[in-house]
Order: C-alpha cells, then sequence, then structure tokens
C-alpha cells in the first residue's frame, strides 16, 4: 500500500493512496505505517482517498492508536469520505477518536 | 404462485485477497435491485464482514476452502447465505461487545448484528455451516422486463 507522509510541523500527516482499507489491505498498512511514522510522536491520517473500510481497517488504525498512546503520541483522522463516516456512526468510532473534516483542524487540535 | 427463482450465486477460494470480489458480487445485486446508494453500502458491509470472517476464522487462512455466496432478492428484501467449510459454529456465544472501546478486533458481527435485520447460523451437512443473514427493504425484482 502506497502511503504519502508530509510533514506540518512537529505533526506526520499519512495519507494511504488506497480505496480499500479492509481485511486485506489493512494487514499491509499495519505492517508499512511504522517505517512510515519513523519515530511516531503526533499523527493525522488522511483518509480522503478510502472508499471503503471494514472492522479490519477499524482494528488496523486503532492499533496505530494504541501503539502511538503508549509511548506519548496521539492520532487524529481527518477528511473521511461518506461510506467511512458511515462506518465510524456504526462503531462510534468517534468516542475512541476525533475525526476532523479538515487536515488544518486535525493538525491544530494536536497542536493544543 | 411462481416458484422462487433460484439465488444469485458467486463460489470463491477462501483468500482474503478476494473480498473486493464478494463486495463487488453483492454491490452489483444491490444495484439490480433498486437499492439506494446507503442501504447498498450498508449491506455490502455487511456481507464483506461476513466473508473475512469465514475466510479467517472458520477456514483459518486456508485457500483451498470455498466461500459461497447466494443472493435472494425478494420484494420485502434481500437475503444472504454464505456457506463455509468451517468447524461448526455458534453464532450465539459471539458477545455484544461495546465498539466504542480502544479494541482492536471484536467488531465484525457487530457490524453484521446492527446493520441486518435477521442473523442466524446453522450447520451445514457433515462439514460446514450456513450463515443467513435477511435485511428487509423494498426491492425491484430483478428478473422483470426493465429491471
Amino acid at each position: 500500500m502506497e502511503l504519502l507522509v508530509e510533514k506540518a510541523g512537529d505533526v506526520t500527516v499519512v495519507v494511504p493512496k488506497a480505496e480499500f482499507l479492509d481485511a486485506n489491505t489493512s494487514r499491509e498498512f499495519k505492517d508499512e505505517l511504522p517505517q512510515a511514522l519513523g519515530e511516531g510522536g503526533k499523527v493525522v491520517l488522511d483518509l480522503r482517498y478510502v472508499q471503503f473500510m471494514d472492522s479490519g481497517g477499524c482494528g488496523a488504525v486503532l492499533a496505530v492508536l494504541k501503539k502511538l498512546k503508549a509511548s506519548g503520541g496521539d492520532l487524529k483522522i481527518c477528511c473521511v469520505t461518506n461510506p467511512v463516516r458511515a462506518l465510524f456512526d456504526l462503531v462510534r468510532m468517534q468516542r475512541i477518536i476525533e475525526v476532523f473534516k479538515t487536515r488544518e483542524e486535525a493538525v491544530a487540535a494536536l497542536g493544543k | 404462485m411462481a416458484a422462487e427463482q433460484p439465488p444469485w450465486t458467486l463460489t470463491i477460494p477462501s483468500d482474503l485477497r478476494l473480498l473486493g470480489l464478494a463486495r463487488a458480487f453483492v454491490e452489483a445485486i444491490c444495484q439490480v435491485a433498486g437499492l439506494d446508494e446507503r442501504t447498498t453500502h450498508a449491506i455490502v458491509l455487511a456481507t464483506d464482514e461476513a466473508t473475512n470472517n469465514v475466510m479467517r476464522h472458520a477456514h483459518q487462512g486456508t485457500p483451498d476452502a470455498q466461500v459461497q455466496i447466494q443472493c435472494y432478492v425478494r420484494p420485502d428484501g434481500i437475503e444472504i447465505h454464505l456457506h463455509d467449510e468451517g468447524q461448526p459454529f455458534d453464532l450465539s456465544t459471539v458477545p455484544d461487545l461495546d465498539p466504542a472501546e480502544l479494541r482492536v478486533g471484536g467488531r465484525g458481527v457487530f457490524i453484521m448484528r446492527t446493520i441486518m435485520d435477521e442473523l442466524s447460523c446453522h450447520p451445514r451437512g457433515e462439514r460446514g455451516n450456513i450463515l443467513r443473514m435477511v435485511k428487509r427493504c423494498l426491492c425491484r425484482s430483478p428478473y422483470s422486463a426493465g429491471a
């Protein structure tokens, strides 16, 4: 899975260039993300390209969140598509992880 | 009364790389049945969860096993059967977990139970199970003219 990595101050923004984050592709996501993040820290996951996510994708994102929190970091999500928002509403993902409309809002939230 | 048409059927090897094919199959049937985008996405998501559960748990990553998805389109809803080749599985033993806990797994059955109106699992002969899911919604007949 191609992961675009950009910097916004001390925040790392990761953009999976994938249409699907499912039980299959989430394995690649979990394997490749640690290399993309390096030290970890504050991370924004920009999901603008993901048109389908299932519980496997949610699990992969939450595994990253757990790992980051354990090392003093944090993760926010931004730019979700309608199908991903529907899944997040269904599993109440927003009670576990903050989801923002824009990348700027997510980056700003990590700077607080 | 006319006999029920045979189900639309897809049989695939138990390989997670084929999840997209299972989704595309069910999505196409939902579109032919005239369902809206929201309902279609929900049914596709439930089928994805059922299929990946079978591949990962019932078949434990054995690609020689087969998964068969059968879809019945009726005027009052869509019924989906998933045939697996795994050990007997009692769906009632899967607890209702709070999906909003910081837990990596355990949301698949919650998603299926929440989306679908009926969900049950029965043994299939000597080997395997049939997972049955029903979504009640108004469907257009895929067999009628102009469908």
